[in-house]
Formats: C-alpha cells, sequence, structure tokens
C-alpha cells in the first residue's frame, strides 16, 4: 500500500513537472538561505574563538613582589585551565625590551625603571571563547600579587555582542524563512489538492479511506521538501567550501560539519510533511 | 440486501423521494425506471451514501445507514458497486489503473490485484484494451471499464445509473450480457434506466417511479 502511496505520489509530481520544479527550486532558495544563515551564525562564532584563542594576555604583578614570589605565580598560572604557557618578564627584562623597540636615547632621562614586572599569559588554542577570556581574565586579576590584567577587553566584548546580535538576527530570520517555507509548500498541496478534485471525489465513492485519500499529498509535500533540500544541499555545500578555501578556517558547528547537507534534506523533508499536513488539516474531505 | 422503508428526500422543500419502500432479496436483479427526474438517481445515491435520507430507514448490505457515521462510509461503498451515468474514469491512467483503484483502496495486495484486473477486463470483454486510455475507448468500452471496476471488488450490491444511455442498441446489447453475466454468479443488481427494451421481457422485478413515488 505504501509502495502505491509513494508511486501515486511520484507520478503526481511528475505530470506537473514545469510548475512542480519551479516551487522546488523556490523552497530551495528559501533552505539555502537558512542554511547559509545557520553556518554564517556558527562560522562567526568559530571565527572568535579562533580570534580570542590566540589571543594573549599580559598580567601586571604588584612592585616589589620578590623574584620567588614572581616565580611562584607564574608556576601556579601555567597550571590553570585554557593557559597553554605562560613567560615571566622582570621588570629589567620589559625596560630592555622597551629600549630595543625605542632605542636607549629616547629613555635617558629616566632616573628609575618605571614599568612593572609581568607575566605574558598565551592561551590555548580552540579551547576559549569570549565569555571564558573574560572569565579568566577576572580570575587572575583577583590574584594576590597580579595588579592589572590586560587582554584587549573592549575588542572581546565587541565581538561577543556583535555574535551575539548576529545569532538573534540569524535565528529571526531562519525562523521566518522556516515558516515562509512551510506556507509555501502548504499552499502548493492545497493546489495540487483541488487539482485532482475529481480524481478524490471518485476514490471517495470507491471506499477510499480519508487516510486513502491523504496518504499520497503527505508524500508528495516530503518529495517536494528532499528534492528542494537536495538542490539547497548542494548548494550549501559548494558555498561552504568555498568558504573554507578563501578564508582558511573550517566552521564548527553542534554536528559534525560533514553531516550538513544530509541535515538539509532532512530539513526539508520535515518541513514538507508539515506543509502537506497544515494544508491537509485545513480541507475537508 | 437492499431495504427501503417510508424513505424520503426533500431538496429545497421539494420531494425527490417520498415515503419509498421496497425490498432487493440477494441475488435478484431489479430495474428502476421513471422518467427523467422522477429521483432514480436520487434513490440510488441514497443507497451508497451519497446523499442522507430525510425521514425512513435504509439498510443495505446489513448496513443500516440512519447509524452510519462517516468513517464507515468508505466501508458500505466497498461493498456497493456503482456504475456511473457519467463513467467517472480517470482519463490519464490505464484501463487497468483505473479498474485496479477499487483493489488498491481495499488493501489487495500487487499480484493478486493484476489477476483479478485481468480476469474482470476478460468478463467485460476487455482483455486487450488493459493499456489503453479512457479517452482513446469508445462508450461502450469505456462503459465496461466502469461495470469492471464497479464487479472487481466482489461488492454485494451493484448499482448502474442509466449505463446503456449514450450507447447504440448493439452495445446496450453488450453491456446488458455483462449485467447478466454477473447476475448470473449471484451478484445482486439494481438498474435505473427509462430505456424500455432493457427491462421489458427481462424477468425481472420494476420498480417504477414518479415524482418522487413509488407506483404499484
Amino acid at each position: 500500500m505504501f509502495i502505491y502511496h509513494v508511486r501515486t505520489a511520484w507520478l503526481s509530481l511528475a505530470r506537473n513537472a514545469g510548475i512542480n520544479l519551479l516551487t522546488v527550486f523556490s523552497l530551495a532558495v528559501g533552505l539555502s538561505l537558512v542554511a547559509i544563515t545557520v553556518l554564517s551564525v556558527f562560522g562567526l562564532h568559530t571565527a572568535v574563538k579562533e580570534w580570542t584563542s590566540g589571543f594573549g594576555m599580559v598580567a601586571y604583578l604588584a612592585e616589589g613582589l620578590p623574584t620567588k614570589g614572581q616565580e611562584a605565580l607564574r608556576d601556579r598560572l601555567s597550571r590553570e585551565p585554557g593557559i597553554r604557557s605562560v613567560e615571566l618578564v622582570s621588570a629589567e627584562d620589559a625596560l630592555r625590551e622597551l629600549e630595543g623597540a625605542l632605542g636607549k636615547e629616547m629613555l635617558q632621562g629616566l632616573e628609575a625603571n618605571p614599568l612593572p614586572a609581568s607575566i605574558r599569559i598565551f592561551l590555548s588554542p580552540g579551547n576559549l571563547d569570549v565569555a571564558r577570556v573574560k572569565e579568566l581574565a577576572g580570575r587572575l586579576a583577583g590574584m594576590d600579587g597580579i595588579v592589572e590584567v590586560e587582554y584587549g577587553q573592549k575588542w572581546v566584548e565587541r565581538m561577543a555582542v556583535a555574535a551575539r546580535q548576529f545569532g538573534l538576527a540569524g535565528s529571526a530570520l531562519g525562523l521566518s524563512l522556516g515558516i515562509g517555507i512551510i506556507f509555501i509548500l502548504s499552499n502548493t498541496i492545497k493546489i495540487l489538492f483541488y487539482r485532482r478534485a475529481q480524481e478524490i471525489d471518485i476514490l471517495k465513492l470507491l471506499g477510499a479511506t480519508q487516510g486513502f485519500i491523504r496518504a499520497p499529498f503527505l508524500i508528495e509535500g516530503v518529495f517536494f521538501g528532499i528534492l528542494s533540500g537536495g538542490v539547497a544541499a548542494l548548494g550549501t555545500f559548494l558555498a561552504r567550501n568555498w568558504v573554507s578555501g578563501k578564508f582558511g578556517f573550517v566552521i564548527e558547528t553542534p554536528w559534525p560539519l560533514q553531516f550538513t547537507e544530509p541535515l538539509i534534506v532532512l530539513v526539508g523533508a520535515v518541513l514538507g510533511l508539515a506543509g502537506s499536513f497544515i494544508a491537509l488539516g485545513r480541507i475537508r474531505l | 440486501m437492499i431495504a427501503f422503508d417510508t424513505v424520503t428526500k426533500t431538496y429545497d422543500g421539494n420531494k425527490a423521494i417520498a415515503g419509498v419502500s421496497f425490498e432487493i432479496q440477494k441475488g435478484e436483479m431489479a430495474f428502476l425506471t421513471g422518467p427523467s427526474g422522477s429521483g432514480k438517481t436520487t434513490l440510488l445515491r441514497l443507497v451508497y451514501r451519497e446523499e442522507v435520507a430525510d425521514q425512513g430507514r435504509i439498510v443495505v448490505a446489513g448496513w443500516d445507514l440512519n447509524k452510519l457515521d462517516s468513517t464507515s462510509i468508505p466501508f458500505l461503498r466497498r461493498n456497493v458497486g456503482v456504475v456511473f451515468q457519467d463513467f467517472k474514469l480517470l482519463p490519464d491512467r490505464t484501463v487497468r489503473d483505473n479498474v485496479e483503484l477499487t483493489l488498491r483502496i481495499q488493501g489487495i495486495a500487487d499480484d493478486e490485484a493484476r489477476e483479478r484486473v485481468t480476469s474482470t477486463l476478460r468478463l467485460v470483454g476487455l482483455r486487450h484494451k488493459t493499456d489503453a486510455y479512457p479517452p482513446h475507448l469508445s462508450g461502450g468500452e469505456q462503459q465496461r471499464v466502469v461495470i469492471a471496476r464497479a464487479i472487481i471488488g466482489n461488492p454485494a450490491v451493484l448499482l448502474a445509473d442509466e449505463p446503456t444511455g449514450n450507447l447504440d442498441p448493439d452495445t446496450a446489447k453488450g453491456i446488458m450480457d455483462v449485467f447478466r453475466t454477473v447476475h448470473s454468479r449471484g451478484g445482486t443488481i439494481l438498474i435505473a434506466t427509462h430505456d424500455p427494451n432493457l427491462y421489458e421481457h427481462s424477468g425481472c422485478r420494476i420498480f417504477r417511479l414518479q415524482e418522487g413515488k413509488l407506483l404499484a
């Protein structure tokens, strides 16, 4: 029986191939936009994460902290999660570096070394996001012997806000497009239903149940979803490969990235089924 | 097999069927006759529950139509084969697909369906037209396809609404031969017609309708 319904649905699609292809491409554009929006949101998060993970921090140490205290603090920081390596820079080393950068002549007037000792902190790659960088900086700043932590706070916060806002805008856009896709599908199924009104009347007179009459339309909705999902998946695959090649990073997603395209087809099928359900729910047999 | 007890059906205050009572026994072939507009088609539509009686009681193949809920209607209709006056064939499906539809609806398996379609088309003399499409068939051939579709599910009752209405006398005779064959196999048949050539000398009971009333 199921195979019969599948065949009926497929023949119905094939009978009006031209107009149905247009519908498939319209839906594919919508699905592609949803997929690209979702991937862009995750892409931006990945970019922020990559950027912050290559990020350094500098913890300035209290004036007069003895060398042993400085070394103990260095050792303690090196054991902190999320920190890849640390480097203790004494006040003298800092002055030497400054002389190297500016030239000795520029610093000739200095009577005493104004620079504090510091610890340079290198964060673990791929292990930190903006929130954790902020949290780590706050924790380090509260440690005895550390007077200040610098990490380009404004930039990190701006990126975090931008990523959050983009995420919200992306979710709203994705939701609107999803609703739009269901709406188009639902109307398409309704049109197909009314186009086959004569056939449905005959089926009813021959003793077909509502389930028998509705089944091919549900399957047609799924077909629309799968076909448009397939086209959208192809587009998305090409787009994300282009992005990887162009920007040199792989988008991190909550699912294995290679499942993105099958997921788009699955989402298409689910939206197709939902559209059919809505269409058939409003039609009285 | 079909029992009407003082059945009335009204459209906009006009009685299409007025207090009609009759019974048709299992295995009986009967004719329903009367001029155009006398209520023949309405009566048939009441039998397969396309219309609902305003008053009275109808029992078809053991189904009390007064107590029938909408979900049971499809199962009643599987027991009532109908030969429609306007054929109601699907023009974009082959003869096989049209006839097979009845079996598909009943969930009959592919192999059995194929065999039954072949034997039924042979019975109505259309074995050679299996893969033809209805628009390419003559009126008589289309009527045979409709009969095949109506009888293939082995319904308890077969109804025919003006089955020879648009056919020439020879083709009409051929169609009636098919009905006689079905009847000889034990089928219960009610044929609505205004053509006296069909029922005269048939030896079957004749119900005459006039303005919705059954004449004695």
